[in-house]
């Protein structure tokens, strides 16, 4: 028997007159000790799935959930809150994506734990058996001294040590199943392959379920035996791990794996990007959620809601073309039209690249002030000597995890701090001097994209007066057509103009950040963590974007991003940075083929090679 | 319905939106009925000076009813001309001194949270000098030095609100200055002052409304305060707080004296209260996006 069932589960939110399907029939089974990932993007109802288990979904009339979710028999969902509390934490426990807010900053991590277990056990425990329970989930968490993790409060760890310890929280009380919704989202790629490793061996050693819930095929590919791909509210396809990722009988999972950027992928190649966005879930398409974007939707597809249709022992999936006898296996899926059909090699030609920017022994320390007077009583080095080069029409990516100092040296480039030490130079101009008109240079030619696509356009101006601005800075004239174009080249059309921020998606957004930034023909842009914040689909139309930009304009990047395999794709040079200095620096080929710092190794190591053939 | 839904129209739309949602806030009808009624007041208050400062000692002291419906006070002045009378001080206050401090408070916050250093510390460190004290004493203390009357308490009241807007403002400065959205704007070399009206104060006018409306009824309640020590409006002309101030010497004999003025102003700050309240309901739905 299953230790879960999930039988037609469907929740709906409602918001005044909107009614959101988040989750639309889904069936799910899960045994004893076995790991299920749930992968999705975002808005596909994975976590919905995943937090109505717990009965963690916000009440009615906000929330309904219908269906049954039987956990060893008893249906969680006609229980009353109380005899919930004992199942939730004790037989069903759960790890979030950012420990930092799972934890209460105000109690020790030790509180924290006896806490969970003196809740789940019956009778008062004497205090040392409390302490041993806890010393012996920290220990399983594999924290390290653990008697003196007790005494910490989530402040004095760090991420992935957070994490282990929200991990040892949720199996102090030894659950029958874990829920893992993004784990190791949060945290830097080093910890990431560590933390999955705790959870697998957990898994064996508890005998524990795991629910994976993951957006990141990589980790799907490595921690879990089966998998359920879920898009627009519904499971589109489930069965064994390996036959799910090798052998994908939906064009949906097809088109993620393909989307997918990794470090194996030969250098600077197009991605296979899925066009268009995942869909409004009050307004969801008719027939298949997916046909809009399916490379091999007929016209049946868009109006027949595909069934889950058996596809081998343990295996469904839900796509009428497959069900018929289409193969989308071995071939990849199509490459995109892109909307600029020049191709790379015919207008960037070798014509030898000149240097444009100019990093020389950059430092950049940020003051520790104390005491009454607020002096200087010490500083951070968050950049120390540095030395980069980007040349015109190139990429330079910049690789490292949080804290490396990779984006304190694009805020130099970018006027936005003044290095301590070192110089700055764009085309000859010392960035930090520059007065008049090579000032006004800079403020032309040298613009960024930033990470976030919800903080970086004015919430309160259109699309229109977004634009419109570097251009009437600068003096140049602003006609509706020209912001029709600038929006035509990022694949928006003229009807944006007129709207504001909050109407367009992520993807949408970041278009017309790239699309501002392009609006004065500049020469260099530093794009800082531009995609990182976007889902794998999406991602992948942006990396193509801006590579058919370079490609047309010339333009030059300055990547900055955590993630090698994001770089695989644009990259001509990369610089990885660790603790503020420079450990490797090179063309790409060299740096992904023969890394020569240990870092960079453990880097590359840790990234997605590949999600479907290594198994 | 949010602000956030609202933002995918044009702005004529949502400004037509916002007003019908605040109109069906029974909060904000009341504050606009008071508010009306004041305006009316100050408006009609020229044309009956007269009436408002006629005293007649054969009529000291009534209560209210017939020939004087609020009665009349110890010179035997009607208190419904007064309370008429009394509004205009009120307007004043509200249009004169809070609209100074709410101007001069949020450039003075604007150039401290945006420029920081020296600026900042000139005017934060001011800004923390003035309100250490308590806002009254300060008040009394201003007007002390410069001499009683409706002009110098006007002074007092704008220079002990000017402070709250101006470290409310910088505070918010402090955050909004480090949104991607004004380092874009910085980057490609937007003048500093554009870009405070364009990408920063658009962002702090949720906030401000409803501040100004909780200033407003400390105002109202400051000057009520002053004139009430006669440090204020200057007899004969009527003020509300120097109403409920002489009022309190003939309480039994007459309590309409103290309670109609007291009743005026305790509406008048009730409704900037409410008013505030209702206006950040539908700002920080906003906010919390």
């Amino acid at each position: 028997m299953s230790l879960l069932e999930i039988e037609n589960l469907n929740v709906q939110f409602s918001t005044g007159k909107r009614t959101v399907h988040a989750v639309s029939g889904v069936d799910l089974r899960v045994r004893a000790g076995e790991s299920l990932a749930l992968v999705g993007e975002s808005g596909s109802g994975k976590t919905v799935t995943a937090l109505s288990i717990l009965g963690l979904t916000p009440p009615a009339p906000t929330c309904r959930v219908g269906g049954e979710i039987r956990f060893s028999g008893q249906n969680l969902l006609g229980l009353s809150e109380s005899r919930l509390k004992a199942v939730r934490g004790g037989e069903v426990a759960m790890v979030f994506q950012d420990p930092t807010s799972a934890l209460n900053p105000l109690l020790t991590v030790g509180t924290q734990i006896t806490d969970a277990v003196q809740s789940h056990l019956p009778g008062r425990r004497r205090r040392d058996e409390l302490r041993g329970r806890a010393v012996e989930a920290l220990e399983l968490a594999a924290l390290d001294k653990p008697l003196e993790r007790l005494r910490q409060y989530p402040h004095q760890l760090s991420g992935g040590m957070r994490q282990r310890a929200a991990i040892a929280l949720a199996i102090a009380a030894r659950p029958r199943l874990l829920i893992a919704d993004e784990p190791t989202t949060a945290l830097d790629v080093t910890v990431q392959g560590e933390i999955m490793e705790t959870l697998g061996r957990l898994r064996r050693e508890l005998d524990m379920a795991l629910v994976l819930v993951t957006h990141d095929l990589g980790v799907v590919a490595e921690h879990s035996d089966r998998t359920a791909v879920m898009y627009a509210g519904r499971i589109v396809e489930q069965g064994p791990t390996q036959q799910v990722l090798a052998n994908p009988q939906m064009p949906y999972t097809r088109a993620l794996l393909d989307a997918t950027p990794l470090v194996g992928a030969p250098p600077k190649e197009r991605l296979r990007a899925i066009g268009g966005a995942p869909p409004d879930l009050a307004d969801l398409p008719e027939g298949c959620a997916f046909s809009p974007r399916c490379p091999y939707a007929i016209d049946i597809c868009r109006t027949t809601v595909p069934e889950l249709t058996r596809r081998g022992p343990d295996r469904v999936a839900a796509c009428i073309r497959t069900d018929n006898g289409l193969v989308i296996n071995g071939t990849k899926s199509p490459i995109p039209a892109s909307f600029s059909t020049v191709s790379k090699s015919s207008v960037n030609p070798a014509s030898s690249p000149k240097v444009l920017a100019r990093f020389t022994d950059v430092a950049l320390h940020y003051p520790v002030r104390g005491g009454l007077l607020g002096r200087k009583t010490g500083y951070v080095p968050a950049v120390d000597g540095v030395s980069l080069d980007v040349y015109s029409g190139n990429t330079l990516a910049v690789v490292g995890e949080s804290g490396s100092g990779k984006t304190s040296l694009s805020r130099t480039l970018l006027r936005l701090e003044k290095p301590t030490a070192g110089l700055v130079t764009y085309d000859g101009i010392d960035v930090s001097q520059a007065r008049g008109r090579d000032l006004a240079r800079l403020q032309r030619e040298v613009q960024v994209v930033f990470q976030s696509p919800y903080a970086s356009l004015d919430p309160r101006m259109t699309i229109q007066r977004i634009l419109a601005e570097p251009l009437r800075v600068h003096g140049e004239p602003v006609e509706r057509d020209r912001l029709a174009r600038l929006l035509e080249s990022v694949g928006l059309g003229e009807d944006a103009l007129d709207r504001y921020p909050a109407a367009f998606s992520g993807g949408q957004r970041q278009r017309i950040a790239i699309a501002r930034a392009v609006s004065l023909r500049p020469r260099l842009i530093v794009c800082d963590e531009a995609v990182s914040a976007l889902d794998v689909s999406v991602q992948a139309q942006v990396l193509n974007l801006l590579g058919d930009l370079q490609a047309e304009h010339g333009i030059a990047y300055l990547f900055i991003t955590h993630d090698l395999g994001v770089v695989r794709s644009v990259a001509d040079e990369v610089a990885v940075m660790q603790a503020g200095q420079v450990v490797e620096y090179g063309p790409a080929e060299r740096v992904y083929a023969q890394p020569k710092h240990n870092y960079t190794r453990e880097l590359l190591a840790n990234a997605p090679r590949q999600t479907a053939g290594a198994l | 319905m949010t602000l956030i839904q609202l933002t995918t129209s044009s702005s004529r739309k949502i400004a037509a939106r916002l007003l019908r949602m605040l109109l069906r806030d029974w909060r904000v009808v009341f504050a606009l009925t008071v508010f009306v009624a004041i305006g009316c007041a100050a408006l009609v208050s020229p044309f009956i000076t007269d009436t408002m400062t006629a005293t007649d000692t054969g009529r000291l002291l009534r209560g209210p009813g017939p020939g004087h419906l609020l009665g009349t006070d110890n010179l035997g002045r009607d208190i419904g001309a007064r309370l008429v009378g009394g509004a205009v001080v009120t307007v004043q206050v509200v249009a004169i001194a809070v609209g100074a401090a709410l101007v001069v408070g949020t450039v003075l916050g604007l150039l401290a949270g945006y420029l920081g250093g020296w600026v900042d510390a000139v005017v934060m460190r001011t800004v923390d000098g003035l309100i250490a004290f308590p806002l009254l004493v300060l008040a009394l203390t201003i007007v002390a030095a410069l001499g009683p009357g409706v002009n110098n308490a006007l002074i007092a009241i704008a220079v002990v609100i000017t402070p709250q807007f101006a470290r409310l403002v910088r505070g918010e400065v402090l955050s909004l200055r480090t949104r991607d959205w004004v380092a874009a704007a910085r980057i490609v070399g937007v003048p500093t002052p554009v870009l405070l009206y364009r990408h920063v104060l658009p962002h702090l006018a949720g906030t401000l409304l409803v501040f100004t409306a909780l200033q407003a009824s400390t105002a109202v309640v400051a000057e009520g305060a002053l004139s009430f020590l006669g440090l204020g409006v200057q007899a004969p002309d009527p003020s509300w707080g120097a109403m409920v101030a002489s009022g309190t010497n003939y309480l039994s004999s007459n309590w309409a004296l103290s309670v109609f003025p007291g009743l005026a102003l305790f509406l008048t700050i009730a409704a900037f209260n409410l008013l505030a309240d209702a206006l950040r309901d539908v700002f920080d739905t906003h906010r919390t996006n």
